[in-house]
Formats: C-alpha cells, structure tokens, sequence
C-alpha cells in the first residue's frame, strides 16, 4: 500500500470547513497570502503563520516523515546563506536572525499549502482548468468541427491534472514493489549496479504503461469522455468574503 | 426474458496465431446470473470485452439488445458494468464519495440525482460510512466492493464481474456474495468469470464453461457432470472431485 508520504496532494480535509469553501477563492487567498509571507514584516508574518497554524488543527495531523522532510528542505533553504560567506570562515552566524525569519516565512507557505491541498479536491480544481481551457477554444470549436477531429484527453486538461495526481501514489507503489521484488532477489539498488537497475526501470516504466493502459480502459467503460459535462460550483457569500481579502492582502504587499 | 447478448460464431486470434476464440456462440437473457468458469486462459475474459466492446473479433457477430453492438456502444456504457480484476486501476477519485461520483458524472447525471446514485451504490456495495475513505487505504475486499459500487452508481441492467473473489480473504468473499445477492435480487443480469465456482455455484442460474476458447458446457449447474469439470480443468488440486464438496 502507498504511504501517506507519497501524495501530497491528498485530499484529507478531517473537520475542517475549509472545505467547504470555493476551491477558486481558495486558490486566489493562497496565492495572495504566500505573496504577502515573503515580503511583510516580521509583525505580520507571525500573525499569518499563527491564523495558519490554529487553522491546521482540524486538519488530519501530517506523517512525521512529511513533516521532517519539510523541515530539512526550509531549514537548509534558510541556512544556506550563511554558508561559507568568502572570509575563510564556514559559516557566518550573524546570518542566523534573517534565516530564522526566512525560515519561518517558508513555513508559512508550507502551511497554507497544505491548508489548500488537503481541502481541495483535485478534481475540483481540474475542473475548473478545463472549463477555463474550454472557454478559450470555444471561438474556434467551429473550425475544430469541420476537420471532424475526435477530442482528445489534450481537451480534458483538468482530468489530465487529476490524473497524473492520482499516478503519482501508485508508481511511487509500483516503484516500491519493484524494488523489494529485486532486493528479494539479491539486486540491491544501493549498489549503485547501473545494468540491473536498468532492468528495474524498465519493469516499472512497463508496469506504469501497463497501468495507465488498464487505466484508460477503465475510464472507457465507466463512460468517460473529454467532451464530459462540468458542472461548476458557484460562489457563495463566505468565498466572495475570502476573494475581497485575498484582494486586501495584495493591496498589503503593494503599499 | 429479454435477450441482452447474443454471440454468434466468435472468432479470435492473437497475432501470434494463438486461439483465443474459437466459433463461440452465446446468448445472454436479462436477469440471469451466469457463472463464466474454466482455467486460466481459457478465454473467459477476452470473450468479454468481446461483448462490451473492448476487444474486436476476427470472425463473427455481438449483438446488444438485437443490434450490432458497434452501434451500441454509448448504450452499452450506459446499460452494462465491467468489474476488473484489477480493481486500483479503476478507482479514480481521492475519496470514496468521488469515486463513486465519477461514472454517473460521465453520464451527465449532476445534483440531487447525483447524490441519489451514490448513495444507493453505498449500500448496494455495503459501504455505508466510509464515504470520505481514501480509496488507498481500503482493504483488498473492501477496494473491490468500491469498484463493484463505482459500477452500480451508473444504475446498468447488466454488470459483469472479471475473477470478483481473487485474493480475497473469506470474510472479504462473503462480503462480496453478499452484495451479488442483492443485485440479484433487484433483478440485474449478472455475468461472473471465475475459476472459484464453488463459491458462487448455488447462486447461479447458468453455467457456461469454456476450455481453450471454445464453449463445452452450457446449461444450469444442476446439470453439470463431474466429466464436466474434469475435461475443463476445473478440479479439486488434491483429487477428482467437485471442488466445492468438503468432506
């Protein structure tokens, strides 16, 4: 079974009411409050990752692996500029306070990621892509038509989105079972044995293909079309709220 | 009964030459539950998609409801639901709720009536409460009965079922012949492809065995001989009895 750690993008929303809100509102707040978090001033930057913080509770807590993995990455983003400053020293520890608040301003975007990922349904945001992609076509549908051409999945972006999404678990899976298949059978990938590791990846390239071949399949059967009908949720009070302080937090950053 | 499918000198052959079907004829009446059984490779599941139109025969003729089926097909999406083997490669959403959503979606079914198939395929499926499960984290029966309830949300007469007790526990299987009685009960056609006949021997109305792409047997299961099995592989590993006797 696929480990937690494989998607980040996993719609886990617990109690949250997040998730209830417009996945486009949403979409617009995380843009506008990760825009703010890398400019503001320290004041405001504890504030947001406070307002963040207390919205997490709800949420399904994050596999510690997740956790320590995004850790790592903030903690090293933000340390790497005291890093051998040119002085013949290693490290400059007067950098120490900015990489504090520069850590803590990654952080921030981490949670307000998660916030949105784990409240929004992937499919809701493809659906929106497609709508999008469909709208901008639509003035040239009628020549499309002329030159009879079946609609491909090309046409379908949002499903293509909410694909590869769903991929990404099982081939890390794939990947998993391929690798304990070969370890079991004396090909350890630590060796670093270039040949019998080709022969790996090509079991989870075919694997995958096969995969993606029983997929479609799949999809066939339960009547899936890219010309599939939309149907796009409208906004409610609460989301038009959410927009106009996405709005506010832009106008923040400006001034 | 109405007719559902009708085979008519079913022909297949791999590109390598190999037999997969040889001159099968079939007819499929509505609310039969048939059990499709022989060994591996016997052409249980390639004569399947046959008949919704996954795969394209060299010689012969599949109707659907008394048409070529190659005109069928959108009704044939509608009407009639395939249940791989292979059950994670049919679930695509991130919820349970999702997944179930997906086909009638693509039916065009939306709100209430949305709602409504979902449901009902919940309970048909034995799934009530697990609605906002990720579908990663269901159990082998239990990814299997979501798969079965994705089907059941598109509300088809017909629902075919590709080896439905492999790797299952025997709670698991009970859960699935659970769920069988109750579509057979609400009066669908059922069409199983299984080697395990044993488990769903009494519930079935038809037997049709096919051993090396051809049909030997076809009749109800109170008819089949023990020569029956014995021809067509489908014996006990450690004697010639029927499989389903326990001493």
């Amino acid at each position: 079974m696929a480990n937690r750690l494989a998607n980040p993008f996993a719609f886990e929303p617990g109690k949250s009411s997040l998730a209830t809100l417009h996945p486009l509102a949403k979409l617009t707040f995380l843009l506008a409050v990760t825009s703010v978090t890398m400019w503001s001033g320290v004041g405001l930057l504890l504030g947001l990752f406070a307002i963040g913080f207390f919205l997490l509770i709800p949420l399904p807590r994050a596999a510690s692996g997740t956790l320590s993995s995004i850790l790592l990455l903030v903690m090293f983003a933000a340390l790497v500029r005291g890093i051998l400053p040119g002085d013949g020293r290693l490290f400059d520890a007067a950098t120490l306070p900015d990489s504090g608040v520069y850590a803590l301003r990654l952080f921030t975007v981490y949670i307000y990621s998660r916030l949105f990922y784990a409240t929004t349904r992937v499919s809701e945001i493809g659906d929106w892509m497609t709508a999008a992609i469909r709208a901008v076509r639509r003035p040239f549908r009628g020549r499309a038509k002329a030159t009879k051409r079946e609609p491909g999945l090309l046409g379908d972006p949002g499903m293509l989105f909410s694909l590869v999404l769903l991929f990404l678990p099982r081939i890390f899976d794939t990947y998993q079972r391929t690798k304990e298949a070969g370890e079991v059978r004396g090909i350890m990938l630590s060796r670093r044995n270039l040949r019998r590791s080709l022969v790996m990846l090509e079991q989870l390239i075919v694997g995958s293909i096969e995969q993606a071949w029983r997929t479609a399949v799949a999809m066939e059967v339960r009547g899936y079309s890219p010309e599939r009908s939309i149907r796009l949720t409208a906004f409610a009070g609460r989301d038009w709220g959410l927009l106009v302080l996405a709005i506010a937090l832009f106008f923040l950053k400006m001034i | 009964m109405s007719e559902l499918f009708r085979a008519e000198a079913l022909e297949h052959l791999f590109p390598d030459g190999t037999i997969g079907l040889d001159h099968v004829s079939l007819a499929i009446d509505e609310g039969e539950l048939i059990l499709v059984a022989g060994k591996n490779g016997a052409g249980k599941s390639l004569l399947l998609r046959h008949f919704i139109g996954l795969s394209k025969p060299n010689a012969g003729t599949i109707y659907y409801r008394g048409e070529p089926i190659a005109s069928q097909i959108p009704l044939i999406r509608r009407e009639v639901g395939y249940v791989f083997q292979d059950t994670e490669a049919q679930i695509f959403g991130q919820t349970v709720e999702e997944d179930l959503a997906f086909g009638p979606a693509n039916l065009g079914i939306q709100g209430k009536e949305l709602e409504g198939a979902v449901r009902s395929a919940l309970r048909d499926a034995h799934l009530e409460g697990m609605s906002e499960r990720r579908p990663l984290t269901l159990s082998g029966g239990e990814k299997r009965r979501l798969a079965i309830a994705g089907v059941l949300a598109m509300k088809p007469r017909c629902v075919i079922l590709d080896e439905p007790f492999a790797n299952l526990d025997f709670p698991s299987v009970q859960e699935i012949i659970e769920v069988l009685k109750t579509l057979r009960s609400e009066g669908k056609t059922l069409i199983l492809l299984t080697h395990e006949i044993e488990k769903v021997f009494s519930l079935a109305s038809r037997l049709v065995i096919l051993d090396r792409g051809k049909i030997v047997f076809d009749a109800p299961p109170s008819l089949a001989k023990k020569e029956d099995f014995l021809q067509s592989g489908l014996v006990c590993p450690y004697r010639e009895c029927y499989p389903w006797q326990i001493d």
